[in-house]
């Protein structure tokens, strides 16, 4: 065996690779293997050869690749490919399953079969055998997956799987670090939010005390028939409400003050944080789920700081005070009165699940009825154009339909739950008129203690009640905060490293060396790609879509760190460069030019936010758009964007051609900038973009090769692959992919009759 | 707006966008009578032409009567879900088509095999016959089943990736992007259907 080669495979396994093996396979593998061999993998396989679920070990030596399975109670081989035989290793990619087969000198077995809970680890599987086997890494294996979801959505710490609306895992969650990490942002605030629990507490008091103050009404005053006293304790009642009104007003505004301010805060935070993430984390997660951390995620958790965290403990104060004013007055009493408490808890919380589910149940009907509107009325011109109207407002019906009968359930829920609920309270509210009146009437308790009895009985089912989908509350701000936190802690991107080199001007000399990338580790986007680009040339970058031509000019502005070898720009690897110097002078026209909310002329000057008018005109003029947009009823102040004047493809272009002339980077990059156009706006933009080219190094990918005849070098990228390089000329004389590439276009624009 | 701006779809009439729409301008679709044609032309193997064989290097092989032999090939049913037509359709190493099967009635039997066996791995749904647990946790499910290939525990992520058709014929794809199928909710014992119906 080639030495060096097992440090190879040990570097590729990293430690991992061997699972533990059940005690029949262990006999008979320790039967096969000869001494001394070393074994390199045991891995776990859930597909038999025969297609039914069945545990299978996958065992690679430093001699042998074997497959072992249970039979009857015993271990058997299966399949066993000595390594000196293998010629080469297969990985086959189906719909929910794939098999791994070994191919020698006279033809293929199949090895293994494992669906994709186990494919992940097939890859590092195959480029292990391969190193062993010394066969090239070039023949490919199977065709390209219809992969499932590739990101990881298990718990890194229990394994569980994510629900997909966590991202995190509830399971997991610490919640007194959360809490307590939660409670940091109040500190600020220190004084409003003691002051705010002050008042708390002297409400819960005041919601108290009339009941106090109606047993000595009723014992000393009515009973006595002390008339003197009347007035006081009217008075007393009085003062009480008033003071109950007033706290109550003041507590609640600042409660709501103090939460819109913590959410104020974390908002800011927020976004500041994301703006610094790096392009992987926005490619990594949807704009409605990065969205909704923004505003929905932070809603819950304004509601849980300003009122939510109170409420728990204002609840848990209130049930010991009541219970120790109710015992004080009546022990037995006290004791019959609380009796249907456990029930209305344990019902409470098992209400709040039924209810949880069943409205999981109606949400899921209304997401299926927002799918209904989300495709037809951006897609109405086609339901038009093929009259299939009634059929949309079936489908509507329908999904409406189910809608309404899920609610049903929902309703049915709560109305026989609070009625019940009531039932139960009016039950303890009898007990008391039952003893409660027997004990009156043999002169054992006051009719004060009485009918103060029966005021505090209903202050404390309530918190009781609160307190049963408490629970529930908690879990949910919990997972908000740990969602928004976990943004929070996601470290921004590549920031510059210390003594990282800030050049004023850059001259435009780029250089790619053996540069190798990709997204996800096992699918390389570019392989080894080097080439120069010297200062002011023009460099297109062609290839079929996928090829990785975008890809390349992401490494080039850094949006990506490379994996592999260096990108240099003026002999500095770009990774010793300040982003922000490097950024500053890398202009970048898209395909789909993004204009902001706002008018022509601050979306022009994106880039330079203290540009002249005189300026934005020179760029605009520059960029063949001054004249359209002095056409436009309000000049450069016209409003484009989301809601503003609708620009034509062609005239956002030049607005973004403009953006980037007024930006005069050092280097320019156009993305297919002029595929999306007809063919006037093209030449009006190609002129825009002949001027723009000019004394800086241009990289353009390009979709019509016409628009390369200037290129002084053009760059052919395939599967990941540089395979041509050259002029215009040069490649068409040469037959490869991008003469075949030309061919098939220019047969394409006769078709067209262009 | 300007000369350059998009013309507007607008004042085509519904029926020429209609016509002009799935087939392209180039399409033959002046009337119906092309586009019967146009069908007519589909060029669909009547399944007892076609010989499939395994070569040793476990390459799938097809042949058309006694044309040239297309090696190492993957067949890919066209309608797996619905089974509209059993229509399958044989790719090269390039994802390109090389022939059209009308289905698998008519082929000899060691065709006929071969092909299964390959159909047992490309398309890969385990049928769910009994349900013994749903385990809910905060929205994520541990399922517990017996499906026609043997006993499967399973997450699944989201209700979202339970897909209702049919009416009572339910599609399920796991966390690790592993799918299986509930082919009639009707057909499962009750408690098996009592669980699922929590689910959806």
């Amino acid at each position: 065996m080639r030495a060096g080669r097992l440090e190879e495979v040990e570097r590729l396994l990293a430690g991992e690779g061997q699972e533990p093996l059940p005690e029949t396979v262990e006999r008979e593998l320790r039967r096969l293997l000869e001494p001394g061999e070393k074994r390199l993998i045991t891995l776990h396989t859930d597909i038999g050869l025969d297609g039914r679920y069945d545990d299978r070990w996958l065992v690679v030596t430093d001699r042998r690749v074997a497959a072992l399975g249970p039979e009857d109670g015993r271990a058997r081989v299966e399949t066993e490919v000595p390594l000196a035989d293998l010629r080469g290793v297969r990985l086959r990619d189906y719909l929910g399953n794939g098999s791994l087969e070994a191919i020698t000198e006279t033809g293929a077995v199949e090895l293994a079969r494992f669906s994709r809970s186990v494919a992940p680890e097939m890859p590092r599987v195959q480029r292990i055998l391969r190193v062993l086997a010394d066969v090239s890494d070039s023949e490919t294996g199977g065709r390209r997956g219809r992969g499932g979801p590739s990101k990881a959505v298990r718990c890194p710490t229990c394994g569980r799987v994510l629900p997909r609306w966590s991202e995190v895992c509830p399971f997991c969650l610490k919640r007194g670090e959360l809490l307590a990490r939660l409670i940091r942002y109040v500190e600020p605030y220190k004084a409003v939010a003691i002051i705010g629990f002050a008042l708390s507490i002297v409400l819960t008091f005041l919601n108290l005390a009339p009941a106090l103050v109606t047993r000595f009404l009723f014992d000393r005053v009515i009973a006595p028939g002390d008339l003197s006293r009347l007035g006081t304790a009217v008075e007393w009642l009085l003062a009480i409400y008033v003071g109950r009104t007033v706290v109550a007003m003041v507590r609640g505004y600042m409660m709501e003050w103090l939460g819109g301010r913590v959410v104020l805060d974390m908002r800011i935070q927020l976004y500041d944080h994301m703006q610094m993430l790096s392009l992987g984390f926005f490619s990594r997660k949807q704009t409605g789920q990065i969205m909704s951390r923004v505003t929905n995620d932070i809603m819950r958790l304004q509601y849980f700081v300003a009122e939510g965290l109170q409420q728990i403990i204002i609840n848990l104060l209130t049930i010991p005070v009541i219970c120790v004013m109710m015992f004080g007055a009546d022990a037995k009493l006290a004791a019959l009165t609380l009796l249907p408490t456990p029930f209305i808890a344990v019902g409470t919380y098992w209400f709040g699940r039924l209810i949880h589910r069943v409205y999981q149940k109606v949400w899921r009907r209304y997401a299926g009825l927002n799918a209904v509107l989300a495709d037809s009325i951006p897609g109405i011109r086609v339901v038009k154009s093929f009259a299939q109207e009634e059929r949309e407002s079936k489908r509507f019906q329908e999904r409406s339909g189910a809608l309404f009968t899920q609610e049903l359930n929902a309703v049915k829920l709560w109305t026989a739950f609070f009625p019940a609920l009531g039932l139960m309270t009016a039950i303890g509210s009898l007990l008391i008129y039952w003893y409660g009146g027997k004990h009156v009437i043999e002169g054992r308790t006051s009719l004060g203690t009485l009918v103060m009895f029966t005021q505090l009985m209903w202050q404390f089912y309530m918190p009781v009640q609160m307190l049963g989908e408490m629970n529930h509350r908690v879990q949910h701000a919990l997972t908000a905060a740990e969602r928004v936190f976990e943004v929070l802690d996601t470290k921004p991107e590549m920031p510059d490293a210390p003594g990282s080199i800030k050049i004023p001007r850059i001259e435009g000399h780029v250089e790619f060396r053996g540069v190798h990338f990709s997204y996800e580790p096992g699918k390389p986007v570019l392989q080894n790609i080097s080439f120069v680009a010297e200062p002011g040339e023009v460099v297109g970058l062609v290839g079929p879509s996928g090829a990785g031509k975008s890809t390349l000019v992401n490494l080039l502005c850094r949006f990506y760190e490379v994996e592999e070898g260096q990108v240099l720009i003026d002999g500095h690897d770009v990774r010793e460069l300040s982003l922000r110097a490097l950024r500053q002078q890398i202009g970048v026209v898209l395909q789909e030019p993004f204009l902001f909310h706002g008018t022509v002329a601050d979306n022009i000057a994106y880039g330079v936010p203290g540009a002249t008018p005189v300026e934005v005109v020179a760029a605009a003029k520059a960029a063949n758009a001054h004249d359209f947009i002095v056409n436009l009823p309000q000049g450069y102040d016209t409003q484009v964007g989301e809601r503003g004047q609708l620009l034509s493809g062609g005239e956002r272009q030049r607005v973004a051609i403009a953006r980037a002339i007024l930006k005069n980077p050092r280097i320019l990059i156009l993305d297919e900038a002029t595929s999306s156009v007809d063919t006037e706006t093209e030449m009006l933009i190609q002129q825009a973009l002949d001027r723009l080219v000019a004394n800086r190094t241009t990289f353009a990918i390009a979709h019509r090769l016409s628009t390369l005849r200037k290129a002084s070098k053009i760059l052919v990228l395939e599967h990941g692959r540089l395979v041509q390089m050259g002029t215009h000329d040069e490649l068409l004389d040469q037959e490869g992919l991008y003469a075949r590439l030309c061919r098939f276009q220019s047969e394409l624009s006769k078709v067209r009759g262009v | 707006m300007t000369e350059d701006s998009p013309k507007p779809m607008d004042d085509t009439t519904p029926r020429e966008a209609a016509e002009a729409g799935p087939h392209g301008p180039e399409g033959t679709n002046d009337s119906r009578a092309g586009w019967e044609a146009e069908v007519a032309r589909l060029a669909i193997v009547e399944p007892s032409r076609v010989r499939i064989r395994r070569d040793d290097f476990r390459r799938l092989c097809v042949r058309l009567d006694d044309g040239p032999e297309f090696v190492d090939v993957r067949p890919a049913p066209a309608f797996p879900v619905s089974g509209a037509a059993g229509y399958i359709s044989f790719l090269d190493a390039d994802d390109k088509e090389v022939l059209l099967m009308a289905g698998t009635e008519g082929l000899d039997p060691d065709s006929r095999q071969c092909l299964e066996d390959e159909l047992d791995r490309v398309y890969f749904v385990p049928r769910i016959l009994r349900i013994y647990d749903i385990e809910d946790a905060h929205g994520a499910a541990r399922w517990e089943v017996e499906t026609d290939r043997g006993y499967r525990l399973f997450d699944v992520r989201d209700r979202e990736d339970l897909r209702v058709v049919e009416g009572s014929r339910i599609l399920l794809q796991d966390a690790d992007g592993n799918r299986y199928e509930i082919p009639d909710l009707f057909a499962l014992d009750e408690r098996s259907r009592r669980l699922v119906d929590g689910e959806i």
